[in-house]
């Protein structure tokens, strides 16, 4: 499964992807010896100073075998996360085009694309649905708009009746500008949460970040992530459609 | 076609000569038999007949300035997407030299129409005095004659140099439009609104309202559009226009469309809100005339016909990219358009309430004839999209996702 994987400990450096490419997985350890000296806060209590470890009879070897141990647990915990999405990335727009009729035709639904700039028409090479984002903003402006209606009413006529220039108490005309511009109100900020909602924003971490070469997705790359929960997901075969339909770096990544 | 190869080979270039020769022929005897119509109320009821047919002419008029408006501003713009809507545009301001023959009974039957500022009762009136070095006869023929001469200019040079380019391939004829395109806004702008003070707002000379050329504008617009809306599904249903003009153009056009349902509505509210809310006698006399008897109904139809059920309908996006409910609201929103300018001009004749009469439809057939017929003409021997635009493969190319 983790075959391409990088130890956990390089995968978050965001390298680029060139070096990672050339040079391989070499996992550059931490052996130097630049931080084995104590940082941060020293007391001054010779007491309650636990010696460094270099003037202390394990010295050196105390230290490695400490670094050691630290890199396992991390790898440990990287193992036992379940992979998130097979990931993998084109180079022209028309390629992952492709790719993703290509996924939508295998019958795959739960996989994204994270291109540099809009592709025209990707979202039909997707098979994406429409967004039932118009359908929430049409509700926000109905909202917006009795909600207006009824503020008038309530404060002109039911609240406190006000004979303003000598017209009717519930002058609905003058107040007409207000249910305009509440139903705008209420309907842009519908359409501004509702995206982020439908989004699933805001999102500090996305597992799609952790691919080495991700940061190339605003740059000259074109991302396809096959997530593991779709039912048509099959680790090999996945891997293949993807590889077939000319894919680069492809990795698992996980959560 | 060297400038967008075969894209577009499945787009007719131009109307099949029998299809064109009954088009001209059935609209020739639409405006025969409308002129004649119209010339028997003239003799019939003189007086109701001025109005109606004034009517009648302002709403082709409107229209013709409309289309005119749309061709001036995709020059302004720069717009890519329109190639074959500039074309559907030029034919239909092609009926702008067409008003100024259709003008001659507004001319010949002014004393009637304005007769509170023309007629000898004006001496006695202060305020008409005050208004006199504007509203007086001589100067009113002499504007006429000024915007009826500028709007037959401007729709004939767009016409000629846009057709100039079919024949060349040439990008000059596009480059001379935009050039002229900014001077022609401002002279359009300044003649729609003086045309409309002078054609309808006199009618009631004590009346006045700064934003009425704005709401004869938009409703020029929002007329043109909708013609434009309906000559687009109607080439689209016969299978003249596939890649040039398609789905998605009909969709832009309904965006046009929505947007300025909402901008007629939004200056139509901007203008009643000021009266009403200042309620001086000489401006509020206006609406009340017009809420007084049937001209109530007359009013809350154009409320809702003009704005609220268009806006419902076109609001939504399978709404305008389907011919039916798109076509449907364009009917509607040309009913309403004459309805509008119904609304303003007879009110003057018909207090109380409004009266129909069969003076009225005969007051809109002889323009609506005339105008159907130049329009058939134009047609008839234009091709059907600009055929050397420069933006044709993009115009065919550009997407609503």
């Amino acid at each position: 499964m983790q075959r391409d994987s990088d130890p956990p400990s390089r995968k978050r450096s965001g390298e680029p992807a060139s070096t990672e490419e050339a040079g391989g997985l070499k996992d550059s350890d931490r052996e130097g010896p630049a931080d084995d000296k104590p940082q941060g806060f020293v007391p001054e209590d010779e007491a309650e100073y636990d010696k460094p470890h270099e003037e202390g009879p394990h010295g050196k070897a105390a230290l490695a075998i400490e670094r050691k141990l630290e890199h396992r647990a991390e790898e440990e915990a990287a193992a036992a996360s379940s992979p998130f999405a097979l990931m993998g990335y084109f180079t022209t727009p028309k390629d992952i085009y492709h790719a993703c009729e290509t996924l939508r035709d295998a019958g795959y639904s739960r996989f994204d694309a994270h291109t540099p700039f809009p592709v025209h028409g990707l979202e039909r090479a997707m098979g994406l649905k429409a967004s039932p984002l118009p359908w929430l903003v049409l509700g926000g402006g109905a909202a917006g708009l009795s909600g207006g209606i009824l503020l008038a009413w309530y404060t002109q006529l039911y609240d406190y009746p006000l004979i303003i220039s000598g017209k009717p108490a519930f002058s609905y005309q003058a107040f007409i500008p207000i249910f305009f511009e509440l139903t705008v109100l209420v309907a842009a900020l519908t359409c501004f949460f509702g995206l982020f909602a439908l989004g699933r924003l805001p999102s500090f971490f996305h597992p799609t970040m952790t691919h080495p070469s991700f940061p190339r997705a605003t740059d000259d790359a074109f991302f396809i992530s096959v997530e593991v929960s779709d039912p048509k997901f099959d680790a090999t075969e996945t891997r293949n459609l993807l590889q077939r339909a000319g894919a680069q770096g492809i990795r698992e990544v996980s959560s | 076609m060297k400038s967008h190869g075969s894209a577009l080979a499945e787009d007719t270039k131009v109307l099949d000569r029998a299809v064109a020769k009954r088009l001209v022929s059935r609209s020739m005897v639409l405006a025969i038999a409308g002129v004649a119509l119209s010339a028997l109320a003239a003799v019939v009821d003189t007086k109701r007949f001025a109005f109606s047919y004034l009517t009648g002419f302002t709403w082709v008029v409107t229209i013709g300035l409309g289309a005119l408006f749309f061709v001036i501003i995709q020059h302004l713009t720069r717009a890519r997407w329109s190639a074959a809507a500039r074309r559907h545009m030029e034919w239909m301001s092609g009926v702008l030299p067409a008003c100024a023959v259709l003008f001659l009974p507004v001319a010949v039957l002014a004393h009637d129409i304005y007769h509170h500022w023309m007629g000898p009762q004006a001496a006695n009136d202060h305020l008409l005095q005050q208004k006199a070095p504007y509203l007086n006869p001589t100067f009113f023929y002499i504007r006429a004659g000024v915007f009826l001469a500028a709007w037959a200019a401007l729709s004939l040079w767009f016409i000629k140099t846009s057709r100039a380019q079919d024949e060349s391939a040439d990008f000059r004829p596009t480059a001379k439009m935009r050039a002229g395109s900014a001077p022609a806004v401002i002279v359009f702008a300044l003649t729609i609104s003086f045309a409309s003070f002078d054609w309808l707002m006199s009618i009631d000379p004590h009346w006045y309202s700064t934003i009425f050329g704005v709401y004869v504008f938009a409703g020029a617009a929002t007329s043109s559009l909708s013609a434009l809306a309906l000559i687009t599904i109607a080439l689209h249903k016969a299978g003249l226009l596939r890649k040039v003009s398609n789905v998605e153009r009909q969709h832009d056009i309904g965006k046009l469309l929505f947007g300025f349902t909402i901008f007629w509505a939004y200056i139509a509210f901007s203008q009643f809100l000021l009266i009403w809310y200042a309620n001086i006698p000489e401006e509020t006399i206006f609406y009340r005339h017009r809420w007084e008897g049937s001209w109530k109904v007359v009013s809350l139809a154009l409320l809702f016909g003009h704005f609220v059920v268009p806006f419902l309908v076109l609001l939504s996006r399978h709404a305008k990219r389907s011919p039916l409910v798109l076509g449907a609201a364009s009917v509607l929103l040309l009913v309403m358009h004459y309805v509008d300018l119904y609304w303003l001009v007879m009110p003057n004749v018909d207090h109380h309430g409004a009266h129909l009469s069969w003076i009225d439809l005969a007051g809109l057939l002889g323009p609506l004839g005339v105008g159907a017929w130049v329009l058939s003409l134009q047609a008839a021997k234009s091709p059907l999209y600009p055929l050397n635009d420069p933006h044709l493969a993009e115009a065919a190319r550009i997407d609503n996702p």
